[in-house]
């Protein structure tokens, strides 16, 4: 056969073609990031076609608004952009708490929104399986995703956190390494000590870009695991699973740990083969058909599950030996946080020493465990007197959970004295909870029964002060920034500060 | 309506890639279809013959537009289809460099392309087992040769694009199909003697 016979054949050979589901993603893809992002979040919406005469007109019907509303509004003081003392009313809404001024306000007029996740952004779920990421500090919409079939999301998405902190010190010590090239090219100009310099950034690079793989966002819907990339929101891969999933899934850079509803199992996703479900931890006990609330807790190197039937397992994430087990009731289970604490503690002989413990804190039925996460060693439980709303929420060495019966209990983490007595320190209880919402400058603020927040004292549960919220919903718990986010009836989402 | 309806599609045919590059930027969802139904199959084998995997190839084929639309409005493309191949080239090379996957990941072209074209059947006539030969023989030559091959006869583009895509000269890109037609009848000369 001749070259020019064999260009004839090549060329009679129908190239090979990707999917027909690529199209709709690519397309799809590219139309949700043509759109201005605020529109995105409203999904099926359709957009407006305007017209030159129809932007004229509404330019015009804006701006007599505008005008109509200076008119009539009463001028408050201070409303000026010039960073002055602020002024009752400054940057706040009639019904906004009182105790608040606000930093910013991102308006997505859609009444649909179903949740607020804080994560590394906020995260804001539509009930049309939207999610849009929005800057903590500012409202900016970061990006915006909709899952392919417009249901809802099963739980709040998830991020890698131990990934973010790893990206985080890799960047620091890249910028570390460029100074100290600059330098020493200054001063001693190419050689082997900046071509050593040179190798090491180079090799600090790839681990960077390495953590970047397993930088994700992940969320399901109705069995459907999307994963996404955690900086611009563009899909990587979805994937079927198998199983229904009881909770959301604990996620390190390499793999995923989902739960399975009907048994006493965690599924091992591998991120890298696009989620393949490459194996199973099966832990002790049977499924009890009792509801797990959230999902399994990653702590390095070991995964922590609380299976239907109460048995709290500790197992290695590596290979998914069964290190421990703790058996509790098979009631009202909750979901496992786990906290390393590193307080300062006196000694037999009365002096001070640091103490690093990592405790892992869970709840089944009406109480509330604290054991040591390496041995499973049982350090203290308390009998809250209901069972627990949400997982517990610690601030510096206490840790603060609600009760069913709206109960609120402070609890000292790591009790100094008779250790070997296995109850809690409880430090005060507040009747009338609902929801921690922050630790602010003043004090915790909690939602109170009357759509109201309550500022309370940390070390003694006084009632500082009661602001109403009537207008606000859908608060998220903000566990690090002093910082208030909700939900206006309007699908606005506002971003409060404690004022001073 | 209908009528200039027609007569837009029709003109939207004939734009070059370089103008629905510029409209694609410009966010005009229409362009972007085009320009996918253009470029999704010669984007696809490019991105297969180089990775050996459907689904990281999709994948390129995917990450490509979305970079296509965040490229700079301001910055006009004049080269368009090999602007487009040389976006999908970085970013399968950027995959090949990532993972390791030159050797862990890589299935016989032929195999990868029948995924997507059609199985092999047993009953499978003479020209589908020629063509299993010639696209057997294609993966065993050299990736320069091997991306040479598959941007010209699956992608269509001309020598002057394929240098664009590859950063040699058009005349290299022509010798370098050139030796791989000749290396190709070699092989299949040698296959027909066993």
């Amino acid at each position: 056969m001749t070259p020019d016979e064999i260009d004839a054949l090549l060329h009679r050979i129908p190239p090979p073609s990707p999917s027909p589901q690529l199209r709709d993603r690519v397309l799809g893809e590219l139309a949700r990031r043509m759109n201005p992002e605020l529109h995105r979040i409203r999904g099926s919406r359709p957009v407006l076609r305007r017209t030159r005469w129809g932007a004229v007109a509404l330019a015009m019907a804006i701006g007599g608004f505008a005008a109509i509303l200076w008119l009539v509004l009463p001028k408050a003081p201070g409303s000026s952009p010039d960073g002055g003392t602020p002024a009752e009313g400054r940057g706040r809404s009639d019904g906004d708490p009182a105790f608040t001024r606000k930093v910013w306000e991102c308006p997505l007029p859609d009444p649909g929104i179903s949740r607020l996740t804080l994560l590394d952004r906020l995260y804001v779920e539509g009930s049309d399986g939207a999610l849009a990421a929005l800057d903590r500090k500012t409202g900016q919409a970061a990006w915006t995703f909709r899952v392919d079939a417009g249901t809802p999301l099963d739980a709040p998405p998830v991020i890698c956190d131990e990934v973010l902190a790893e990206e985080e010190s890799l960047e620091v010590e890249l910028a570390a390494l460029g100074r100290k090239i600059d330098e020493t090219l200054g001063a001693k100009g190419v050689g082997p000590e900046t071509q050593a310099l040179q190798k090491r950034r180079n090799g600090v690079r790839e681990r960077l870009r390495v953590c970047k793989f397993g930088d994700n966002l992940y969320v399901v819907s109705r069995q459907v695991l999307y994963c996404l990339d955690r900086a611009s929101g563009a899909l990587k891969w979805t994937q079927r699973l198998s199983f229904v999933p009881s909770g959301p899934p604990a996620a390190i850079r390499t793999h995923l740990f989902v739960p399975d509803a009907a048994a006493a199992r965690v599924h091992v996703l591998d991120v890298e083969k696009k989620g393949a479900d490459v194996v199973a931890y099966q832990g002790s006990g049977a499924a009890a058909g009792t509801p797990v609330l959230g999902g399994p807790t990653y702590a390095d190197p070991s995964i922590y599950f609380v299976a239907p039937d109460g048995t709290l397992n500790c197992f290695r994430g590596s290979d998914g030996t069964l290190t421990w087990r703790f058996d509790s009731e098979p009631r009202n289970i909750g979901e496992p946080l786990v906290h390393t604490l590193r307080a300062l503690r006196r000694d037999a002989g009365g002096a001070l020493s640091k103490v690093t413990v990592r405790l892992i804190l869970f709840s089944t039925g009406h109480t509330l465990y604290a054991l040591e996460a390496n041995a499973g060693m049982l350090l203290w439980k308390h009998d809250c007197g209901a069972p627990l709303r949400g997982r517990p929420i610690l601030y510096g060495e206490n840790a603060y959970v609600i009760t069913e019966k709206g109960v609120l209990l402070s609890l000292v983490l790591l009790p100094e004295q008779n250790p070997g007595a296995l109850s809690g320190s409880l430090r005060w209880t507040l009747d009338g909870c609902s929801q921690i919402l922050m630790n602010g400058r003043k004090g915790l603020y909690i939602l109170g029964p009357k759509r109201e927040i309550l500022a309370v004292k940390e070390s003694s549960g006084e009632i500082l002060g009661r602001y109403p919220c009537a207008s606000l919903s859908r608060f998220p718990t903000n566990r690090s920034d002093g910082l208030l986010y909700a939900v206006r009836p309007s699908g606005t989402i506002v971003c409060f500060e404690e004022r001073d | 309506v209908i009528e200039f309806k027609l007569v837009d599609e029709a003109r939207d045919l004939d734009r070059s890639d370089a103008e629905l590059l510029g409209r694609l930027q410009t966010g005009d969802s229409g362009a972007a279809a085009l320009l996918y139904d253009r470029h999704h199959r010669g984007l696809y084998a490019y991105a297969l013959s180089l990775l050996r995997d459907p689904g990281l190839s999709e994948d390129v084929v995917h990450e490509t537009f979305l970079r296509l639309l965040a490229t700079r409005p301001e910055r006009p493309v004049v080269l368009g289809k090999s602007f487009v191949y040389a976006v999908a080239r970085n970013l399968a090379l950027d995959l090949l460099r990532g993972a390791g996957r030159q050797d862990a990941h890589r299935l016989p072209l032929a195999r990868a392309a029948q995924m997507r074209v059609a199985p092999a059947a047993p009953e499978a006539g003479d020209e589908e087992r020629r063509n299993e030969t010639l696209l057997s023989a294609l993966a065993r030559l050299p990736q320069e040769q091997q991306e040479t091959v598959t941007l010209k006869v699956f992608s269509g583009l001309t020598f002057a694009q394929i240098a664009e895509v590859l950063s040699v000269s058009a005349g290299t890109a022509a010798s370098r199909y050139r030796y791989a037609l000749e290396k190709l009848a070699d092989m299949l000369q040698e296959g027909e003697s066993r």
